[in-house]
């Protein structure tokens, strides 16, 4: 579904991935764990289509198509959703509002008719109440105000309303306290399914106990150094990833 | 005397109207502001003078299209280039009645050029007074046309009188083809417990001038509440000065602008705090684009006695372009030593982390550029109390900047 072959980023002039292969089929969830600068939010704002990410080498295909060449809101009609590490606060304009142009400028990219009102009302509320978000969260504008929690909760909202086919989560633990990390996890692991791919990037190992994980790679230095199943996790929790070939261990 | 002033004045060597002699003598004395002087430091008149020759030849003879109000039931008031157009039978009802002719009180000296020259110049005027306690269900919508069609600009004065306790709604809407100049000089005085709500499109012809200079006076416990909204014009300049004489009194001033190609548009404001007990509050939003400048200067003076004084002020500016440019003036004179003042001016760039996370939910650039903006001058718009002429308002911005409605979705 998701296919990154021998990608080269660079930021600033500074190569940060430096020759990542990765394929994630559909049905399968895979999580990318790996330290601080390995290069894991560098290739989610790539695989999003950031300006300042420039592909200096290899190539990514999504459902068989190049992804690359894609405008970063072609991509989230196409199915890619990015959660985001931060998401970005955005005063003046409504949660509510936000959603509803997101959702219907998707489907009429995809060519479907956009919601009315009520459709996109009763849509909304039944994921909202899912996740613990009230009428009056989705009345204020976008993740302002928000805590860490509610932030990362707007982001599982936002996924769920969109459908994507496929799912790119970037550090959705961090700032979690425990409750808030199982409402997320619980959110996410209703969107799974035969259809759809997920990639999740995390530093820690616990989002993992949450939501399990078909595969698991590691990423050092802007490559993926060792691939295996759920257990790899917990190994590298045990030795750290000082044994993993990268020298910025965290 | 310069040679503006000489010009201009010949238009009126036989006019005997002695009230307009004072204007007419200072406006000889000191003739068009330049960039010299303080207040005009930043918006320079030059290239208005030709505008103002009488001895132009027109540019254009038709009838304008007449807009639909902007308020839906509205009394409206016809004024095509300068000139009151049909009659005034829509007055003498809930208490409100207008009166052609100009009332304005030429014989104070403001120290305002502008204000002179049009109250020297005006080709007609509206007087607007509302009986005491009147409070009319239906907004007062002035309509100013210009054409083009008359040399020399035109030049109009206004005067509105509120009585106590009475409340209305006034929009002026100035909208126009061609070039011309457009000057109006307004008085605004509300009695004790007055409301007005005032309520400006300033949407010209972007070949033409529009220089409005607004003297507003407020009672006791009366409030003024006052939103502009600047799209059109090649220059323009609205200024308003706000007295608050009465204690418990207050006003409210909001702007928003949005200025494209080579626009330039001046909102200076002046609010006297004479008086304990008052407060103002200021909002002014403006998106900039292509070489459009923005100027804002706001000027707050507390008196001696103005104890316990509250003075809001805040301009923010929204630059689409390199090369748009704002020059944000503020300047606060305090002589009273219980008060809360406090005023803030920033110009920045769209928040590229905010349009990136749009598009990454799908939604394309232009139509995020235009969430964001409308979000930036949702601040100011907030002000206006009616939803229909709030959207209409909006949707002249988003028209005016070549966005996309956005909201709509």
């Amino acid at each position: 579904m998701l296919k990154i072959e021998n990608l080269h980023v660079e930021v600033d002039g500074k190569e940060i991935i430096r020759g990542l292969d990765l394929e994630v089929p559909k049905g399968e969830v895979h999580a990318i764990m790996g330290p601080n600068g390995a290069g894991k939010s560098t290739l989610s704002y790539t695989l999003a289509g950031r300006d300042g990410y420039t592909v200096t080498d290899g190539r990514v295909t999504f459902q068989g198509r190049d992804l690359l060449d894609r405008e970063p809101e072609q991509r989230a009609a196409d199915g890619l959703f990015l959660g985001f590490q931060y998401p970005v606060e955005i005063p003046g304009v409504a949660t509510l509002t936000f959603l509803k142009t997101a959702v219907n400028a998707v489907r009429r990219q995809r060519g479907e008719e956009e919601y009315d009102a009520m459709q996109f009302m009763k849509l909304v509320r039944g994921k909202a109440k899912d996740l613990n978000i009230s009428d009056e969260m989705l009345k204020r504008p976008v993740n302002v105000g928000f805590s860490g929690g509610e932030k990362k909760r707007n982001e599982i909202l936002q996924m769920a309303v969109l459908d994507p086919a496929f799912c790119l989560l970037d550090e959705t633990d961090s700032g979690l306290d425990i409750d808030a990390l199982k409402v997320v996890a619980d959110g996410v692991n209703a969107l799974r399914g035969p259809e759809r791919g997920m990639l999740i990037i995390t530093h820690y190992q616990r989002l993992l106990d949450h939501i399990v994980p078909d595969r698991v790679h590691i990423l050092a230095e802007g490559r993926i150094v060792e691939s295996g199943d759920k257990s790899l996790a917990l190994e590298l929790e045990k030795k750290g990833y000082a044994s993993f070939g990268s020298d910025r261990a965290a | 005397m310069d040679s503006t002033a000489e010009i201009l004045l010949e238009r009126f060597s036989g006019d005997a109207d002695t009230d307009r002699t004072a204007a007419r003598d200072r406006f000889r004395d000191a003739g068009l502001p330049t960039p010299k002087q303080e207040a005009w430091k930043f918006t320079n008149l030059r290239p208005l003078a030709q505008f103002l020759d009488a001895r132009t030849e027109p540019a254009n003879d038709s009838r304008p299209a007449i807009p639909d109000t902007l308020v839906d039931g509205a009394y409206r008031v016809l004024i095509i280039d300068g000139r009151i157009d049909g009659d005034l039978s829509d007055a003498g009802i809930d208490g409100l009645s207008l009166a052609q002719g100009s009332g304005l009180q030429a014989d104070t000296d403001s120290g305002r050029a502008l204000r002179d020259l049009s109250i020297a110049m005006a080709d007609d005027g509206l007087r607007i007074t509302l009986d005491a306690n009147a409070t009319p269900p239906r907004a007062l919508e002035l309509v100013f046309i210009g054409t083009g069609s008359r040399s020399g600009g035109h030049h109009f004065t206004l005067e509105i009188a509120l009585g106590s306790n009475s409340a209305l709604t006034v929009v002026e809407h100035h909208l126009g083809s061609n070039a011309y100049a457009a000057t109006l000089a307004t008085d605004v005085r509300l009695a004790d417990g007055a409301r007005l709500r005032h309520v400006k499109l300033q949407d010209e012809s972007t070949e033409a001038f529009h220089l409005s200079d607004c003297a507003v006076e407020i009672g006791r416990d009366a409030s003024h509440e006052r939103f502009v909204l600047s799209v059109g014009s090649r220059l323009a300049r609205d200024e308003v000065h706000v007295a608050l004489n009465g204690q418990g009194s207050s006003v409210r001033l909001l702007g928003a602008y949005a200025g494209r190609g080579q626009q330039h548009l001046d909102h200076t404001t002046h609010i006297d705090h004479a008086v304990p007990n008052t407060s103002s509050h200021e909002v002014y939003k403006g998106v900039l684009d292509d070489r459009s400048r923005g100027v804002f200067q706001g000027g707050i003076r507390v008196m001696k006695d103005a104890q316990k004084t509250a003075g809001h002020q805040l301009n923010k500016a929204l630059l689409l372009s390199r090369q748009a440019e704002i020059d944000s003036k503020p300047a606060l004179e305090i002589y009273a030593d219980d008060v809360v003042c406090s005023h803030g001016a920033t110009a920045g760039e769209i928040d590229e982390d905010a349009l990136f996370y749009l598009r990454a939910r799908g939604i394309d650039a232009q139509a995020a550029k235009s969430l964001l903006v409308q979000a930036f001058l949702d601040e100011a718009f907030d002000g206006i109390a009616d939803e229909g002429l709030r959207e209409r308002l909006k949707d002249r911005v988003h028209g005016a900047l070549q966005l996309e409605g956005a909201a709509h979705g």
